[in-house]
């Protein structure tokens, strides 16, 4: 199976909030079993259901907090950066990894605070691993109905540095021409490594 | 002449905003005030905007902890000195002789000005055309050779540097 989550070409991002809910809870349902999310019961709304299993329910959230209070700045590290640095120390990081989706798929409709998918996405680009979870956290925010967590999970991409994403961004597309051109140049880039 | 700061653009070029009174509140943080100052660098001429904005963005990186892509508002200095008090004053990057020719602060700011401020950029950020006298982006991979070069002739005052981005620059990224 691809690392990547499969997606039909013409798909741009999605229009709605909705449209992405539908999105992403048929990409959970598909995801590769190396997530093992078939095995849970999927929805985008409820958390009562997850379990925490190697990380522990009172260190998820102490990293959603910090997640959600934390204003980002792409380049700076702050607390979730150093969090992330704590429990490297503990945890293999595809268990950390695993966490950040789950995270990331348990806030991605709460339109009122958007912040915490930013903040994930800002932290997850100082996060140089080989983590295909990594990678599919970027891509699935590539459909999202916010510029800035598009802006931010196409920076992903290109802080990795990875020849192996490529083929997610050539797949992106998008109405506006910043975007496409800093997608253009990000492909560019890690063919040229 | 042109003053230009650093934004985040993808907060200032919302396609469903067509006012900046819609903007989203966080945006503001890429003008963000300090006594009443906002930090901005000074380019001369056109000619020069790829070299001296990518000098900026380059300095403007070493006080973070690792190198991203950055994007610069390009201001015309005439409308800005027409507009505000604008002063010159030392920068604070790892870059000293970028701190010392091209640093301007503008001066006295208070909400009126920061309202005013606050359009004048979204205009600018806003232009779909990609216009590069109003707007520019560095990406990471650019910014690093970038660092590199200028750190092989000495230009960066390591002792300035964030620890983090400098040992990344000691080690060539």
């Amino acid at each position: 199976m691809s690392k990547y989550i499969s997606r039909d070409d013409k798909n741009n991002s999605k229009s709605t909030l909705l449209d992405f809910e539908n999105y992403i809870v048929d990409v959970f349902y598909n995801f590769n079993s190396s997530v093992d999310f078939k095995n849970r019961k999927l929805t985008v709304q409820t958390n009562s259901d997850v379990n925490h299993s190697k990380i522990g329910q009172e260190l998820y959230n102490e990293i959603l907090t910090t997640l959600k209070n934390e204003l980002y700045e792409e380049g700076v590290y702050k607390e979730s950066y150093k969090l992330y640095c704590d429990l490297k120390l503990k945890f293999d990081t595809d268990e950390i990894a695993k966490t950040y989706l789950e995270i990331f798929r348990e806030n991605v409709s709460v339109k009122s605070d958007r912040n915490i998918i930013r903040t994930l996405l800002n932290l997850i680009s100082e996060i140089n691993i080989n983590s295909s979870i990594l990678w599919s956290i970027a891509q699935l925010a590539l459909n999202l109905p916010d510029v800035v967590s598009i802006d931010l999970a196409i920076s992903c991409f290109e802080k990795w540095g990875r020849k192996e994403n490529i083929d997610a961004l050539k797949t992106f597309k998008y109405s506006e021409k910043w975007i496409t051109d800093y997608v253009s140049d990000v492909i560019n880039y890690l063919e040229s490594l | 002449m042109f003053y230009v700061r650093k934004v985040v653009k993808s907060k200032w070029a919302n396609k469903d905003v067509s006012d900046y009174v819609d903007l989203e509140a966080d945006a503001l943080y890429s003008l963000e005030s300090k006594n009443n100052k906002i930090s901005v660098w000074k380019i001369d001429s056109i000619e020069d905007i790829n070299k001296e904005l990518l000098e900026i963005a380059s300095a403007l990186n070493t006080s973070r902890d690792a190198v991203s892509k950055t994007d610069l508002v390009i201001y015309d200095a005439n409308i800005v000195d027409g507009a505000f008090k604008v002063e010159k004053s030392p920068g604070a990057s790892a870059m000293d002789y970028l701190n010392d020719n091209n640093h301007y602060d503008i001066v006295e700011m208070n909400i009126s000005h920061l309202l005013k401020l606050s359009e004048m950029t979204f205009n600018l950020l806003s232009d779909e055309k990609g216009n590069r006298t109003k707007y520019i982006r560095f990406n990471a991979n650019v910014i690093k050779g970038k660092l590199a070069k200028i750190n092989d002739v000495g230009g960066i005052n390591l002792s300035k540097c964030n620890a983090n981005l400098k040992s990344k620059i000691e080690e060539g990224f």
